[in-house]
């Protein structure tokens, strides 16, 4: 699956760094374009008031014991769209804050189709198929 | 009674005897100057009656009390300072004895010169002739106005001092600790309701010697309790406070409980010693929920022993597999990899190994980790080369598993660094690997005394994955990297805070 151009600009927040780096790798390899690594909602906004991605990929569990739910509303407010990759679904208290929940562990395939479908919904539109492990609020 | 009726006023009497009693009276044969002689002088009321009651001499002591005269006085003119009230009775008494002969003892009140009434005792005793007919009745009169206070007093004392008691009784017989009270000698003399509960039995009047076996008390252990160290005792022999004591008590029933309590002497005002006070709870249900608990806290050990057991079992399996793997790599830098991510997979499984291993469940001591860490990987990837390790690290350093993990892969991949790439093939060398706390700060440092870094190394731009691997982490350990300058070799100096 190769992401059409110009390149979907992604920031990942992740609190494990081995994971980050992770998805990072996968998302890169399939053509997107990965604006910052950040592991806390303080990092996070400061990568994304610099670089205004396009979708942010947002962990439940933060460092410094924060929330993902936190962050996605801090996201919302600035303009950046999210997309829960997480052990912990947050389950409807992610709706109205999220696109959708990619559930961990997750799959390459499952990682790369939900960022597709997510840029899909971005644009307008409605994806035909939804990866594994993978539900729109 | 034969001269004067009760119904009468006998000192009207026309019996002219009673006219004129002179000091002595030869007619019946009595001489009364030394009994005068005697009265006058002291200082209790005292009088002379003949046979029939009429009273023919006074002691001045009477006069002055009751400010009368001889000749008001004289006959039944004592009446006159009685309180009509108590009259009646005092003649009924009075008139009976003198029919009888009886002796009479009877108190009274009396007034004095002053108009105030006070109680006197009154005793009246015959004198009789040799063939027992009575001859003269002697009366004294003493003042009890002071006894009967003190009396009343006392009868007041004692009942303020039931009240106390009374008081006492109710308070710690609504106790719910027991309480045990001794003398100066240590002999028990109150138990209270909750005491008594506890021990299903209570004994007064035992000594220290026996507390032991009459109340059945038991140390802890269950051995019976040597009477000098119980509370009690050691209140009351040694004069100790003693708090918290824990001790068993075994009921008469068979049933067992877990006593703690606090013992005190009690001193008087002045300083001697009144005897002991001991209190006691029941602590047997606080005993069984800590059993519990530590029971839990077993269940939750073995367990957390066995998932890092099965943690560690099934990381062994991936690097098996990864080892397989490597064995089928075709060409050598494939193989390379298999190994390396076979040799990372290795540092987490050496991680949980290391806590069923130990006593701790969720933290590792860092420096025995990353001692045996450093000489597993100058022997594993050393080659050929000849290195030395120096290792130290004064102190042992625990850190909890989620920060454990990453900073051993950080050292991993370091001294992997430098044990690949600071020397020569064949060469020889020496790694240096120190760890130190300096305030909240953990620092470890892996230097060699190899080749050194290329210039400008700059761990952080570097493409390599060890070093993307080392920077993330650094990252999310809160940690720093530097490269402090060398006069050769290397040296990667790592700065973390204890806690994050």
């Amino acid at each position: 699956m190769a992401a059409a151009s110009p390149p979907l600009r992604l920031l990942v927040i992740e609190d494990e760094a081995l994971v980050a780096l992770e998805i990072e790798s996968i998302l890169r390899n399939v053509g997107y374009e990965i604006v910052g690594i950040a592991d806390s909602l303080d990092g996070a906004l400061a990568i994304a008031s610099g670089t205004r991605p396009d979708l942010a990929l947002v962990d439940m569990h933060l460092a410094e014991g924060q929330s993902g739910l936190t962050l996605a509303a801090a996201l919302k407010a600035t303009g950046t769209p999210t997309l829960f990759v997480t052990g912990n679904c947050p389950a409807e208290a992610g709706a109205g804050l999220a696109i959708g929940c990619l559930h961990k562990p997750f799959s390459d395939r499952s990682l790369a189709g939900a960022v597709a479908a997510a840029r899909e919904i971005l644009n307008g539109g409605t994806p035909e198929t939804l990866p594994i492990a993978f539900h729109l609020f | 009674m034969t001269a004067h009726g009760v119904t009468g006023d006998p000192s009207r009497s026309p019996d002219g005897v009673h006219a004129d009693p002179g000091p002595s009276d030869p007619a019946d044969g009595v001489d009364d100057v030394q009994f005068r002689l005697l009265g006058e002088n002291i200082p209790i009321l005292c009088w002379m009656a003949k046979a029939d009651g009429y009273i023919f001499w006074y002691n001045r002591r009477w006069h002055d009390y009751c400010g009368s005269t001889p000749e008001r006085m004289e006959g039944w003119g004592w009446q006159s300072v009685h309180d009509p009230a108590v009259l009646p009775a005092v003649m009924d008494k009075w008139t009976a004895s003198i029919a009888t002969g009886a002796p009479f003892e009877m108190i009274f009140p009396l007034r004095g010169a002053d108009g105030v009434f006070r109680p006197f005792l009154t005793r009246v005793d015959p004198f009789r002739d040799g063939e027992g007919a009575i001859k003269r009745w002697f009366g004294v009169n003493t003042d009890v106005t002071a006894q009967l206070a003190a009396e009343a007093e006392l009868r007041l004392v004692n009942l303020k001092l039931q009240t106390v008691a009374a008081e006492r009784e109710a308070i710690l017989g609504q106790l719910g600790e027991g309480v045990v009270v001794t003398d100066p000698a240590g002999r028990i003399t109150f138990v209270n309701e909750a005491a008594r509960r506890l021990h299903g039995v209570a004994r007064l009047d035992i000594g220290p010697d026996d507390y032991s076996r009459s109340y059945s008390l038991f140390t802890e252990s269950g051995e019976p309790h040597p009477a000098e160290n119980l509370p009690l005792t050691r209140a009351v022999r040694r004069h100790e406070i003693v708090e918290d004591a824990r001790w068993r008590i075994r009921r008469p029933d068979g049933s067992e409980v877990l006593a703690i309590g606090n013992a005190r002497p009690v001193y008087g005002d002045d300083g001697t010693p009144l005897g002991a006070v001991l209190t006691i709870r029941d602590d047997t249900a606080r005993h069984a929920a800590e059993d519990q608990l530590a029971e839990a806290i077993r269940v939750k050990d073995i367990l957390l022993n066995e998932v890092n057991h099965r943690v560690k079992n099934s990381l062994q399996l991936v690097t098996s597999l990864m080892m397989l793997q490597a064995g089928k790599a075709n060409s050598p830098e494939l193989r390379q990899s298999l190994l390396e991510a076979r040799s990372r997979i290795g540092v987490v499984a050496g991680m949980h190994q290391r806590l069923y291993t130990t006593e701790q469940h969720d933290r590792v001591d860092l420096s025995t980790y990353i001692h045996e860490l450093s000489a597993d990987t100058i022997g594993a990837l050393g080659g050929n080369r000849r290195l030395d390790l120096n290792f130290l690290c004064p102190n042992a350093i625990f850190l909890p598993l989620d920060r454990a993990v990453p900073l051993a892969l950080v050292v991993s991949e370091l001294l992997t660094n430098a044990v690949k790439y600071a020397f020569d093939d064949d060469g020889a060398g020496t790694i240096d690997v120190a760890i130190d706390t300096e305030g909240e700060e953990i620092r470890i440092s892996i230097a060699d005394n190899g080749r050194g870094l290329p210039d400008g190394f700059d761990p952080a731009a570097s493409t390599g994955l060890g070093m993307r691997i080392v920077t993330a982490l650094t990252r999310q350990l809160r940690g720093t990297l530097s490269l402090p300058p060398m006069a050769s070799g290397a040296c990667f100096r790592l700065t973390l805070p204890q806690d994050a």
